[in-house]
This record gives C-alpha cells, sequence and structure tokens, in this order.
C-alpha cells in the first residue's frame, strides 16, 4: 500500500532495473523483435526517465546478449541465425555434459531440494492465458537458474560465464518467435524426467536426460527460428 | 523366450448408431472374421481359449452371452471366460487376457466384444440403464446422470485451475475432426470451436456436441505368444511384432462425493498409469508414448486425463488440448480413431478398439494423415464410471 | 417379464461399408420387434435404511467412524478406510456446494424425478459435520448456483414421494 506521506526516493539503480525489466520483456515478448532498431528518445519519453539508466539498462542488456550497441548506428535487438543458435546449444550441450559428468555431486541435498523447487515451480506456470507471457518470463528464469546452478557444481567460474552467454543467446530466439505452450509443456517433461534422474541419485540417467533435453530444446528452437525467418532452415 | 503377448491380429465393425441388419451376435462375428484375415488365422479353431468383453445384460438383451458369443464363433469346446468393468470393460478384457498369456493358461486368446448401445432403444432408456450403473440408492435415485456427474466435476476443474469451456470444446472439435480420415467412425465432423459452444446444453458446463455417442459394434484382437504367433498367424513375419508390454489398473469410489476433496481428477487413472509406467519402464511418458487413444466420454475427460496420466502436471490439461500439442500433427497425437466421441462407443467394444488404433498405428498401416511417423510406443486408456475403474493398456513395437 | 409388443418392421439394409461383393448379400432383409422388459423387486435399502426413516421426521443423519473420525454423508455402514462398524449421528443439515452441475434433461427413473424442474441445479453438498459430498437437487434459479453457495436441507412431506431420497432437496440457505 502507498500512502502520501510514505513515498520513498527512487534511486538510480532503481530505475535502471526497472528499464533493464521492461526492455527485457518487450524482448523476450517479441513486442521488440529480432533486428529492430531502439529508439532510445521514444523510450526515454515513454518510460519517462532520463539517459543514464536507460544507458545502464542497455549494457546490462548487451552483457546478456540480448541487444547489440554499435557507437554510430545505434543499438539494435540481437538478430541470429539458425546456424548460431544450433552452435549456441552445442555449446550448452558440450558444457552441460562436462559440469555433470566431472562435478555434480548427486548426493547434495541442498541443491536437490532447490532443483526440485525450480521445477515444481515451473510445473505451476501456465494455468491461465492471460497471464501466459508474464510467466513464461519467470519460467525461462526458473530454467535459467536451474541449468546454471548445474554448470556451478563444476566449480569453474570460467565455465559458468560461457555457459550463460550461450542459454541467454538460445532464449532470446525461442522468445522472438513466440515459443509455443507445447514447447513449454515438452520443456517440462524433459525436466521432470532430469530430476527423477537426480532423486534417484543416478548419474547416468541425469547425462542422458540432461542431453536428452538440450538436444530436442535446440531443435525446438532451431526449428521456430527457421519458422520465423520463413521456413528455411 | 518371454511370454509378453503380441498381436496377432485385430478386427472391426464400422461403429454406427444403429445397426439394425444385426444382432449382438452377428456384429461380433463380423469384428472376429476380420481379425481371422488380418491375423491370417486359417482355422479359428487353432485358438486355445476364447474371452467375452461386453458390459451391460441390459442393452444386449441377453445373459450369458459371453457363452452365446462363444457358440456363435464356433469356440466350443474351448475354454472360455467373460469380463466386465463398466466402460472400462473391453480394456479390462485385454488386462485379462494379458495375464492368462503371462500366467501360461493359454498360448492364445481371442478377446472379441461388442454392445448394442445405439437406437434399438431411446436415448431415455439409455439413460435409464445407464444410470444403473451409479449408485443405485443414491445417485441414480435422486436423478442424477452420468452426464451430470462429469460436468459436476468439470465445474469443480474450471473452479481450481481455470479451464473453460472453450479448451473442451477444442477437444470435441479435434477429435470429430480425426474421425473424418476413418471410414468405420460413427460421427465425423467439421465442426468450430463456436458450434461446440452454441449447442444445446446438456448439463453444463457439458453442451450436446461435449457428449460422446451411443454405438453399435464389435472388436476383437488376437493375443497370443511369439512362439504362437510365428507358427500360426500367416501374416505375422509380414509385420513389425507389437507387444502388448505393459498394463495397469486403479479404482476409485462409486460415488463422487465419497473422494472429496479429490473431486477434480482421476486418482484411479493415476495409479493406473503409473503401475503401467512401472512394467514398461517409462520415466516421462510425454516423452516416451508416441500415440494414444484416450477415454474421451466427455470432452473435458480427455483434459482431466491427460493430466492424470502425467503428460502434463495438474491443471495445465486445458491450456494443453488447446495449445495443440495432442493434435493430430501435434507432439503426442491422440484419439486419431475420432476417440469415443468421434468414431463412437459400443461400450464392450470400446477398449479392444482402442488398442485396435494404437496397434495399427504402431504398425504403420494407416492412411496418411492419420497415421503417426515413427509411432514405437502407444497407450490406451480407459475407465468405467467417473474413473471408477481405470486401466491402461501399453503397447510397443520391436524391430 | 419380457414381453412382444409388436411385429415392428421388415426392412432391406445395405452393407454397412458398401464393400462389393457384400459377403451378407443374403441377409439384408431384417425383421424388427418391439420388446418390453420390466421387472418388480421389493429393494431394501439395507443397513442406511435409518437415514431414509428420519427422513419423515425431518431429521438429517449421517454416520461417523470411531476408528478414523470421518463422517459419512451419504452414510456408510461400514468405514472403507477402517472397516470399523460407523454410528449414527444427526447433522445440522446445513452445508456448502463443492461442485454442481445445471441439468437440461434427468433420467426419468422415478415420479420424483419427472417432477423436477427443468433445467434444474444437481448439486454435491459438504454438510456441516460431514467429511464427503452428498448429491441432490438444489431447488434454485440456475444461475445463482456457484461453488461456495451456503444450502440447507429442505423436506418433502412423505405422501408425496415415490422414493424416501425425493423426501428432501436442497434449498440455499
Ligand atoms: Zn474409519
Amino acid at each position: 500500500m502507498l500512502h502520501a506521506n510514505s513515498l520513498t526516493p527512487i534511486q538510480l539503480p532503481n530505475v535502471a532495473t526497472v528499464v533493464y525489466e521492461q526492455l527485457r520483456r518487450q524482448i523476450l515478448g517479441g513486442a521488440l523483435r529480432p533486428g529492430q532498431q531502439l529508439n532510445i528518445r521514444q523510450i526515454e519519453a515513454q518510460l519517462g526517465v532520463s539517459r543514464t539508466p536507460l544507458k545502464l539498462a542497455l549494457e546490462r542488456l548487451q552483457v546478456e546478449g540480448l541487444v547489440s550497441i554499435h557507437p554510430r548506428k545505434g543499438t539494435f535487438v540481437t538478430i541470429f541465425s539458425p546456424h548460431d543458435l544450433r552452435e549456441c546449444f552445442e555449446v550448452r550441450i558440450a558444457l552441460e555434459a562436462q559440469a555433470l559428468r566431472s562435478a555434480f555431486d548427486v548426493q547434495n541435498r541442498a541443491l536437490l531440494a532447490e532443483l526440485t523447487d525450480l521445477f515444481a515451480r515451473m510445473d505451476s506456470y501456465f494455468r491461465n492465458e492471460a497471464t501466459w507471457l508474464d510467466e513464461l518470463v519467470e519460467f525461462m528464469d526458473c530454467d535459467r537458474v536451474a541449468h546454471v546452478r548445474m554448470i556451478e557444481m563444476s566449480g569453474n567460474a570460467r565455465m559458468k560465464e560461457i555457459y550463460e552467454h550461450a542459454n541467454v543467446q538460445g532464449y532470446i530466439a525461442v522468445f522472438g518467435m513466440r515459443f509455443s505452450y507445447s514447447d513449454t509443456l515438452q520443456t517440462q517433461a524433459e525436466h521432470r524426467a532430469i530430476a527423477a534422474a537426480l532423486h534417484a541419485h543416478d548419474r547416468d540417467a541425469l547425462l542422458v536426460s540432461a542431453r536428452t533435453h538440450l538436444e530436442r530444446a535446440g531443435l525446438r528452437a532451431v526449428q521456430r527460428l527457421s519458422q520465423h525467418n520463413g521456413g528455411e532452415l | 523366450m518371454t511370454r509378453v503377448p503380441v498381436v496377432v491380429g485385430v478386427g472391426l465393425t464400422p461403429f454406427a448408431a444403429n445397426r439394425v441388419d444385426a444382432s449382438i451376435r452377428d456384429l461380433v462375428a463380423e469384428a472376429v472374421l476380420a481379425c481371422m484375415e488380418d491375423a491370417g488365422l486359417l482355422d479359428l479353431k487353432a485358438v486355445q481359449h476364447g474371452l467375452a468383453s461386453y458390459e451391460s445384460d441390459h442393452f444386449n438383451r441377453q445373459m450369458t452371452l459371453g457363452a452365446i458369443l462363444h457358440d456363435a464363433l464356433g469356440l466350443t469346446p474351448l475354454p472360455n471366460v467373460r469380463v466386465e468393468g463398466g466402460g472400462a470393460t473391453g480394456a479390462l478384457a485385454l488386462r485379462t487376457a494379458w495375464a492368462y498369456v503371462q500366467s501360461g493358461l493359454c498360448e492364445s486368446i481371442l478377446v472379441y466384444g461388442g454392445e448394442m448401445n445405439g437406437r434399438s432403444v431411446s436415448s431415455a432408456t439409455a439413460n435409464g440403464l445407464f444410470a444403473l450403473s451409479a449408485d443405485a440408492d443414491w445417485e441414480m435415485m435422486v436423478g442424477g446422470t452420468y452426464t451430470a456427474f462429469y460436468a459436476a466435476m468439470m465445474r469443480a476443474h474450471m473452479q481450481r485451475y481455470g479451464t473453460t469451456e472453450a479448451q473442451c470444446a477444442h477437444v470435441a472439435v479435434r477429435n470429430r475432426r480425426n474421425a473424418r480420415l476413418n471410414s468405420f467412425a460413427q460421427k465425423p465432423m467439421d465442426l468450430t470451436i463456436d458450434d461446440v459452444l452454441r449447442s444445446k446444453p446438456v448439463a453444463e458446463p457439458y453442451k450436446l456436441l461435449d457428449c460422446s455417442l451411443l454405438s453399435d459394434g464389435a472388436a476383437a484382437v488376437l493375443l497370443a505368444t511369439e512362439d504362437w504367433a510365428r507358427a500360426h498367424g500367416t501374416r505375422f513375419r509380414e509385420r513389425p511384432p507389437v507387444y502388448y508390454c505393459a498394463t495397469g489398473c486403479g479404482t476409485d469410489t462409486m460415488r463422487l462425493g465419497d473422494r472429496y476433496p479429490e473431486i477434480t481428477n482421476f486418482r484411479g487413472k493415476r495409479a493406473a498409469a503409473q503401475a503401467a509406467y512401472a512394467m514398461a519402464g517409462i520415466g516421462e511418458p510425454l516423452l516416451e508414448i508416441d500415440v494414444a487413444e484416450l477415454y474421451d466420454s466427455y470432452s473435458g475427460v480427455e483434459i482431466q486425463a491427460v493430466e492424470d496420466l502425467g503428460f502434463v502436471p495438474a491443471g495445465q490439461g486445458g491450456a494443453a488440448v488447446a495449445s495443440g500439442i495432442f493434435d493430430a500433427d501435434g507432439y503426442l497425437p491422440v484419439n486419431t480413431s475420432g476417440g469415443l466421441l468421434g468414431r463412437g462407443a459400443p461400450v464392450g467394444a470400446t477398449g479392444i478398439a482402442q488398442a485396435v488404433e494404437i496397434v495399427q498405428q504402431l504398425w504403420g498401416e494407416l492412411p496418411a494423415g492419420r497415421q503417426v511417423a515413427n509411432a514405437r510406443r502407444g497407450l490406451t486408456d480407459t475407465h468405467a464410471g467417473i474413473g471408477t475403474i481405470c486401466v491402461v493398456n501399453i503397447f510397443e513395437r520391436r524391430d | 417379464m419380457t414381453t412382444v409388443l409388436s411385429k415392428r418392421d421388415v426392412l432391406t439394409v445395405s452393407a454397412p461399408l458398401q464393400r462389393t461383393p457384400d459377403p451378407w448379400a443374403d441377409f439384408r432383409q431384417i425383421e424388427i420387434v418391439t420388446l418390453e422388459l420390466t421387472q418388480q423387486y421389493a429393494h431394501s435399502l439395507g443397513k442406511t435404511s435409518r437415514f431414509f426413516l428420519e427422513l419423515e421426521a425431518r431429521r438429517f443423519f449421517a454416520t461417523r467412524c470411531d476408528g478414523c473420525g470421518r463422517t459419512y454423508s451419504p452414510p456408510r455402514s461400514l468405514c472403507p478406510d477402517c472397516l470399523k462398524i460407523t454410528q449414527w449421528v444427526e447433522l445440522a443439515g446445513t452445508g456448502t456446494v463443492e461442485a454442481y452441475s445445471i441439468m437440461h434433461f434427468a433420467s426419468g427413473i422415478n415420479d420424483d424425478v419427472k417432477q423436477v424442474e427443468l433445467p434444474g441445479v444437481f448439486a454435491y453438498v459438504l454438510m456441516d459435520g460431514a467429511s464427503t459430498l452428498f448429491p441432490h437437487w438444489l431447488r434454485c434459479e440456475p444461475a445463482r448456483a456457484h461453488i461456495g453457495m451456503r444450502v440447507r436441507v429442505a423436506y418433502t412431506q412423505a405422501e408425496h414421494v415415490q422414493h424416501p431420497i425425493h423426501l428432501m432437496y436442497f434449498e440455499e440457505a
């Protein structure tokens, strides 16, 4: 509840975060399409913010690979070819397999609990078509965290960095192309298979289910992207 | 050598609203002749056991119908058994046959069944007879109908999960559209969601086009050990072998109210599915099943089924079916036959006919548009009452 | 008793799938007769009879299991969870709708049902103090029906009903 006498001053970083989240949702939701140039003045006017927080937000989006900033030409929503996307998934598959094989501790109860919780949350989304898009962003955030947690077990910070970059690039494509509800259901089922392997402390089953998941996710993403690009694979 | 039964042959009659030209024994004979031809079985007397599948003495105007059908088929003096399990009769019949083969009681068994649920009785009589299969002292005498029991369940599902009538209608439209590619189907139709939503209310939220059909029809499946199939089924080597690899059964209370607070979904179906998945070694059914025939006695029942069978999480069935994931060109096609909504539902034949569709899918023998590409594992879901007896059968192609 | 009411019809039908040649060509002339089957039973309401007898006195009874504490409404004489014999308990006769359907057709199973006004609300009610849902007609404007609606048992005169379950119905509380 906001009362007239209890307003709190908005800190600059908060404004930047709000701008970042709004733009991110626009990109992931497909309102801002891959390749589209961002009209900085218009965004400033629409959001009623100054240049500095907008700049901070765009830098953050660039780090995630969602936009590309070209000093003289302007800022664009990143564009991907199916080929780029296939490469992203190949990187993910290689890294995830390596991380799971080398250091993943199937006995780690805290991690197991967190992953179980993440997968359960993902299973609880999408009951209402009206909030579909909001939930999709949350769904993909859970997905990202779950996969990153598995990578983190390797203890290799560099690997995590490369992984997150490849991961985000995968998302922009699926979101820009309107990842379908049917896709999320398949994702959920694949995650449940991973969760079952975790619960069974079965490393082999875990490797197989994680690999299967990423291979299928890659196929889905490439398929969506090529549908978007006019059916060319 | 494994005793897991293989399917040697399958046979169906067309399902129809009114087979005035045939008695129940004529219908079953038609299905069995078709099954013999399909199996390439030269002598029906080589079969070691019979199994009669029918639900109702009332609808068929005949008690001890098992003996009469067995006689009509010339199967005497072979052993025979009759199986009844309400709406799940056909699937329970197959499950029983599975056990007969697995136990070593016989090497081959002919499962034949049918029902005269069509227009030889008025719909008032049909409603009255079906009401007899509810709890007679309570639900039946109050005047409830199965449509109302299912409708109340769906209302609770809608309240809890936000499932919509339009999502239910998607099932009614799709299954009747699938039926258009099935020349044996009773009610192929090209409908829109609006057609369903605007059809006459029966028991809200269900409307006329949400309700499945009353049919006359029969079906037969010949099961055997692989050795017997090789020796007697002259067509067996021509096809990829299809094994009836797993079966699960679960039950629930007769009255919906006795299940409170679990009234939105089918508990018995979850138990049946879990048992079948454990037997088949299936972890994630959405990923590991290629094609399924689901019990769509009412459109929304399919929505509840995809949740209880573990294809999607509880509460997401409505949005899932509306997404098209279960359509003929979706990720997991269901009711390619047209289902109970489009193909029809002669009770004693229904569960057997579901298996026929799946087996033909796995053999790869269905016409383009209906055939699912590379189908290797298929499932049937059948239940009685409002999920009172649930049977899940799984078939697998192994070549 | 099974009776033949009439010889109804003789007709010639075509093969269902128009298969040529029709293997059943010589069997396409069909005769149909109308049968009527009627049965009469002295049907005992068994160990739950007291429920119906209490309705005549405008009292609403359920059964309770001492083993698990569950209260069954409609009554069950044997607790399915504990297999213990249950005890009769009187309930207040008020409750909450947990599920319902607006029915546009009802089975004509008895004269009581034939008199139900349609469209009518068939409701599953959680009686106050009970653990299960009681199904019965809720006499109210169908559009008013909703999950969570408070209702109470209303009673009918015994001489007006055929089956004693119709000694009661639900109305909005
Ligand atoms: Zn008890």
